[in-house]
């Protein structure tokens, strides 16, 4: 997050607290996109991330006033996407057995495959997958989104040093998966 | 035997070790093979993590949630509209009525018992009252201004006719109409306790102007008795588009019918040729596939 954009979303939000509606929109326009991908990464199912995000930017319309401004916008804008995308994932473990939204629109073609737009490569989609969460969430904030980590404690409201902690035994377990992958696929292909 | 710190051998290979820590990073490494694997491992999940582009919506999908939180916030404020200049609305008939009573009562007085004193001082009353009714007409004027110029009343001008109507409307049964318009745009948990028809067929008199599901235009349920069953406006998303055109298995020819409860459930209707649908709006999952519509 440059100097100049958190500069322009403190200038967007007093704007909007203001009264002045096509600030939000500016916010939402600025945002949107990096809060989809954050939730895209947490949910990992685009239907729910769409959710996570409408979700999201609802919260912030209404709670705008409590941003008090001792952090960036942008980083207490991305810790109510954590932890929307938090109460989501609680809500779905509840409901596991119920039947697939299937909302989905068949003309969007991108959301046929909800990882087409992530744009992973299978096994480096899978090994994320299968990261437990705490570990993932924290990894895909360090290094797939780009975060400092101390925003990273921030946005889960952890100690730096557990941050630090999840990250580096998330990319060992995420590299000792990629290896696991790496070598069954080649055990494959020389027994093919 | 030393001790392994992965917190280390982790900021070593992202490059964010401070000189002192890397030399003992360096030893470590060189010491001991665990450390050593575990600065590979690391350095792999960076390479590998570096790789993934961001990921980004697509224009529908962006369009989507744009409509879906604007449709939101218009519920949220257009609530507050209808129900805040409500108390005025009301109050202006009393008052006017009370000032004309008021008014009557003293060009009588002054008229035909001119010499029963304080006459002087019932105009003088009449007047104030007069003055005060005006007053608090101003102020309630006033009050209807603040509240139609509200920020983030409206997200969308179309919106904000509905929106004034809805707050300026004064029969029963336009009343009906407008708290109908209002509950239409709320959540689906308000909507579900407000709508006012909880039933299991839309009733056969029902006059739909229907609409392609692309461009997703105002719908009005009305019927011959003048009940608003739904009313829909472009800000209120339907969510169920997809699964509606999956089941129809002709997009293009299938039309949004409207918004309801069955059994408590919102609902979104959905309408092929002489056939309707209607979908648990959170799930999207068929709740009714015979529903009757009217041709």
């Amino acid at each position: 997050m440059t100097a100049s954009r958190a500069e322009e979303d403190r200038h967007l939000v007093a704007s909007f607290l203001a009264g002045d509606q096509s600030a939000f929109d500016s916010i939402m326009e600025a945002h949107e996109d990096r809060v989809f991908s954050l939730c895209l990464r947490i949910m990992r199912n685009r239907e729910h991330a769409l959710d996570a995000v409408q979700e999201t930017f609802i919260t912030v319309f209404r709670k705008a006033h409590m941003y008090n401004g001792e952090s960036a916008f942008s980083t207490w804008l991305y810790r109510v996407a954590t932890n929307t995308c938090y109460d989501q994932l609680r809500k779905h473990k509840r409901r596991r057995t119920e039947a697939i939204p299937e909302g989905r629109d068949p003309a969007d073609q991108h959301a046929q495959d909800e990882f087409a737009a992530i744009e992973l490569r299978p096994e480096l989609t899978s090994a994320l997958s299968g990261l437990p969460e705490e570990f993932r969430i924290a990894v895909v904030l360090s290094d797939v989104e780009g975060f400092p980590l101390a925003d990273v404690a921030e946005l889960l409201d952890i100690p730096v040093g557990t941050v630090k902690s999840r990250v580096f035994r998330g990319r060992k377990l995420l590299a000792e998966s990629l290896r696991n992958f790496r070598t069954d696929s080649e055990r494959q292909n020389n027994d093919a | 035997m030393h001790e392994h710190d992965l917190s280390l051998i982790g900021a070593y290979a992202e490059g964010t070790a401070t000189e002192p820590e890397a030399l003992r990073a360096q030893e470590a490494m060189d010491e001991c093979s665990v450390c050593q694997q575990d600065f590979e491992l690391q350095a792999s999940a960076l390479t590998s993590l570096s790789e993934v582009t961001p990921a980004q919506m697509t224009d529908f999908e962006r369009a989507r949630v744009r409509r879906a939180v604007r449709g939101e916030i218009s519920a949220t404020t257009i609530t507050a509209t209808r129900a805040t200049p409500s108390l005025a609305s009301r109050l202006l008939p009393r008052l006017a009525v009370a000032a004309v009573g008021i008014a009557v009562v003293g060009f009588v007085g002054n008229q035909f018992l001119p010499n029963l004193g304080g006459s002087d001082t019932a105009a003088e009353r009449t007047f104030d009252d007069a003055a005060t009714t005006e007053a608090v007409q101003e102020e309630a004027a006033t009050f209807d201004t603040t509240v139609e110029s509200a920020p983030f009343e409206l997200a969308e001008s179309d919106m904000a006719e509905e929106g004034t109507a809805a707050a300026g409307v004064e029969s029963p049964q336009a009343d009906e109409q407008a708290e109908a318009l209002v509950s239409a745009q709320m959540s689906p948990s308000e909507l579900s306790s407000l709508m006012p028809v909880d039933g299991t067929r839309l009733p056969d008199d029902v006059n739909a102007e229907q609409s392609a599901p692309g461009s997703l235009r105002p719908v009005a349920l009305t019927s011959s008795d003048g009940l608003v069953l739904s009313v829909l406006s472009e800000p209120v998303p339907f969510l169920c588009v997809g699964a509606a055109t999956e089941q129809f298995g002709a997009e293009g020819s299938l039309d949004v019918a409207g918004l309801g409860t069955i059994d408590g459930q919102v609902v979104e209707v959905f309408s092929f040729g002489g056939a309707a649908r209607a979908f648990e709006r959170d799930t999207c999952a068929v709740v009714d596939s015979d529903l009757d519509l009217p041709s």
